[in-house]
């Protein structure tokens, strides 16, 4: 807010009406050529059912994933002191500034069936990772995953131990105090998280294609099928993209309002 | 039957030798902020380790660096009222103060009927429905005592338990101290009349601690 008594120096409002146009433009493009009347026929369009489906799948198990394996993680990377610490918490952080088609890559040769562990999977298991929806749950978890380490940990990090070692003298083992303290003391931020790493799940799209490949019904997420129409069916393309800009507004709001975080 | 602490721990600036011999009772420490009282509880809790030396609650060693002896917090079966009172804010008052019983295995309803008694002994029945975030602070401190005393504990910690009690409280929650069914009572208290309350005076100053019996 500008203080009543002191004007806002011209040479920053003008650049700041820029970028604000720079992010509000494509969005009100996007809106202004929505096929509002045939939004739904759009939507239910076998393709496009498909996709919300396997959208659904992978981005729902992405983000169980993410909780079962993110929250001992933000723990470890709380409470535990290592001398390699930074390193390890900046390679959780690596997947957020990587480029995703980069991670795909990575995927890819470490999962591929000639891969660094994908060869053993495949010999021992008879697993195949790459072009499966299994895959693109990996591809999606290997993005969003520190999304949610990075706030449950800031969460952990400001909590502190207090309650922890209330709980201790109260006789809880280390374990049942994460459970019956930790856990429930830090639930906005862990939700908070949960709704951030399924945000980014759902719309994950390089790495995805890049190691689960772009196959209708298994890895054809929505915005592949967003991807793919954009060809043939623009339409179709506008009809998604509505879709997922409102699942992606509906989120930023639970998080900026009360519904997720005090 | 004593708790004895033999030896010395280092904190950032804080450097104590320890040479203590607590009989079973109430134990006052007094002394300066900072000089250290806060770090002899939480050492007796398992909260902090000892560098050197021991520390023996009933002949049985808890904390021995030289033997690689260290019993957990949670082994230690007592009760602790932090300074800043550290109640759960996602469970209300009654839920906190079962809390210890809970984690004994006590059945839910069996620990809720201990909390409640507990909370009538500390003045605050009216209070067992509330969340930590709505009470003020004497009324969380309340709570916070509750809980300790409802532990059962064999040792109860108190750190400056009465401090944002109001004036009209201390009296019910002295005689709760002074009759409180822990064998060792050690209480972190600015207050001399709290003080003249105590078996055991022990007080720390600029690294110095001395240790006096009262009659």
């Amino acid at each position: 807010m500008r203080p009543p008594t002191r004007h806002a120096p011209t040479p920053l409002l003008i650049p700041a009406c820029i970028g604000l146009l720079i992010v509000a433009v494509p969005i009100i493009g996007l809106l202004q050529r929505a096929p509002w009347s045939s939004l739904v026929v759009q939507l239910t369009n076998p393709a496009v059912v498909d996709a919300i489906g396997v959208s659904l799948i992978v981005s729902i198990v992405s983000a169980t994933l993410c909780l079962l394996l993110g929250l001992p993680l933000a723990w470890a990377l709380a409470r535990i002191e290592l001398r390699g610490g930074r390193l390890i918490r900046a390679a959780v952080m690596l997947p957020m500034v990587l480029p995703p088609v980069v991670g795909g890559t990575a995927l890819l040769f470490a999962l591929g069936r000639r891969g660094l562990v994908g060869q053993w999977l495949d010999r021992w298991f008879g697993i195949t990772l790459p072009f499966t929806t299994a895959g693109a749950i990996l591809a999606a978890t290997f993005v969003a995953l520190p999304f949610f380490v990075t706030t449950v940990e800031a969460a952990l990090r400001q909590n502190g131990t207090d309650l922890e070692e209330a709980a201790a003298v109260s006789g809880a083992r280390p374990l049942v105090a994460f459970l019956t303290v930790t856990v429930p003391a830090s639930r906005e931020s862990i939700v908070a998280g949960l709704a951030l790493a399924w945000a980014r799940a759902l719309g994950e799209f390089g790495a995805t294609v890049t190691f689960a490949g772009n196959l209708a019904g298994r890895t054809r997420t929505l915005p592949l099928q967003t991807f793919l129409a954009l060809e043939s069916d623009p339409e179709a393309a506008l009809a998604i993209s509505v879709l997922l800009l409102t699942i992606s507004l509906g989120v930023l709001v639970a998080l900026r309002g009360r519904w997720l975080v005090r | 039957m004593t708790i004895i602490i033999s030896g010395r721990i280092r904190r950032g600036d804080l450097d104590l030798q320890l040479d203590l011999e607590l009989p079973p009772g109430l134990t006052a420490i007094v002394g300066p902020n900072g000089a250290g009282k806060t770090t002899i509880l939480r050492l007796i809790a398992g909260l902090e380790a000892l560098d050197e030396g021991t520390l023996t609650i009933n002949e049985r060693v808890f904390d021995g660096p030289s033997t690689g002896v260290f019993v957990p917090a949670e082994e230690r079966q007592l009760a602790m009222v932090f300074q800043d009172h550290r109640l759960l804010p996602h469970l209300n008052a009654l839920d906190n103060v079962a809390y210890p019983r809970r984690r004994r295995g006590e059945d839910r309803s069996t620990a809720r009927d201990h909390a409640a008694a507990a909370l009538h002994s500390v003045g605050a029945d009216a209070l067992a429905a509330l969340r930590p975030h709505s009470l003020s602070g004497g009324q969380s401190q309340r709570v916070a005592i509750a809980r300790a005393v409802a532990a059962d504990p064999t040792v109860l910690l108190l750190d400056e338990p009465l401090a944002s009690v109001d004036p009209e409280g201390r009296p019910l929650l002295r005689k709760l101290f002074r009759s409180s069914p822990a064998i060792y009572t050690v209480w972190v208290t600015h207050d001399s009349h709290d003080a003249d309350l105590a078996d055991c005076l022990v007080s720390v100053s600029a690294g110095e601690i001395r240790q006096t019996e009262q009659t």
